[in-house]
């Protein structure tokens, strides 16, 4: 593959790479599971000794319903994959499920020292994404975004609405702590269709919430 | 007897609880064994066993957890 099929994708993630740490660029074609677990591996290497303080992966992959180990660990879990209609893939992250495909980005930063922290991690990984969004024309702040799916006080907001949600997981080797701080960026697609596909899956767990297409909004939205 | 201690410099403000125990109250551990994941806005931490023992939970799954909170011991 040679990047993201969606123009203003594409656009996104050479804003990233110039602004951001140094970057590897994943537009491999492996299968859902492994892509999100590809995040795995950015750990493992952010605690080596000797590994930069900062990187970070641009990527994309295929569409899918990514979920967090929480909801994996569901009794009902088996059956909601069957009624959501996508394939699934299970997340280290916290959260709830969001769904990927080629109208989302994804960008994950490997963070150690002081920045593996929460609070630090997330504002550095924002700064980032809003710089980014910025040289596409998109004016963005940070902020939580009532009536969206897998809402918290970290996602990227476009007037109010929600334009990519953000997670995090971290771990320590040998005294050394490190985390990896992700986004799923909406560049493109259908609001409302993806979050039916959550709704399916959460309403066959039993944990469903009301989510509003109207507190999401997309790249392409925002620049049509 | 040794403490597993929720540390006092993951995060500043929000919730946190305990998501999963990946051992039952009694099992054995080795240190450095990820014995649970600690979860704090869509955050989720590894927490590891501190030394060989027995497993004591001492803070249920699901309930709210603050920093510098004993969460089991190991003996």
């Amino acid at each position: 593959m040679n990047g993201p099929r969606h123009a203003q994708a594409a656009a996104l993630a050479r804003a990233l790479a110039e602004l951001g740490p140094p970057a590897l660029l994943d537009w491999k074609g492996d299968a859902p599971q492994a892509r999100v677990d590809e995040d795995g591996t950015l750990l493992d290497r952010a605690l080596t000794a000797g590994a930069p303080s900062h990187f970070q992966r641009i990527w994309t992959n295929d569409a899918c319903l990514v979920v967090t180990r929480a909801q994996a660990r569901h009794p009902r879990f088996e059956e909601a994959v069957h009624r959501c209609g996508l394939p699934v893939a299970i997340r280290r992250s916290g959260g709830t499920a969001v769904v990927h495909h080629e109208g989302t980005l994804q960008i994950s930063l490997a963070l150690t020292g002081a920045e593996h922290r929460l609070e630090q991690g997330y504002e550095v990984l924002s700064e980032l994404i809003i710089r980014a969004l910025a040289q596409l024309g998109v004016v963005a702040a940070i902020g939580p975004a009532p009536g969206s799916a897998c809402d918290g006080r970290f996602n990227i907001l476009a007037g109010n609405r929600k334009l990519a949600g953000t997670a995090a997981f971290a771990g320590q080797r040998d005294g050394r702590s490190a985390g990896v701080f992700h986004a799923c960026i909406a560049v493109g697609g259908n609001v409302a269709e993806d979050l039916e596909r959550i709704r399916r899956f959460e309403t066959a767990l039993g944990t469903e919430d009301s989510y509003i297409a109207g507190a999401h909004c997309t790249v392409e939205q925002l620049l049509s | 007897m040794t403490e597993l201690r929720i540390a006092d410099d993951l995060w500043q403000d929000g919730e946190a609880a305990i998501s999963a125990w990946f051992y039952e109250d009694g099992d054995t551990v080795r240190a450095g064994d990820v014995i649970a994941e600690l979860m704090v806005e869509k955050s989720s931490f590894e927490l590891r066993a501190p030394a060989d023992g027995r497993l004591t939970i001492l803070a249920q799954a699901e309930e709210p957890v603050i920093k510098g909170q004993t969460v089991a011991r190991i003996a």
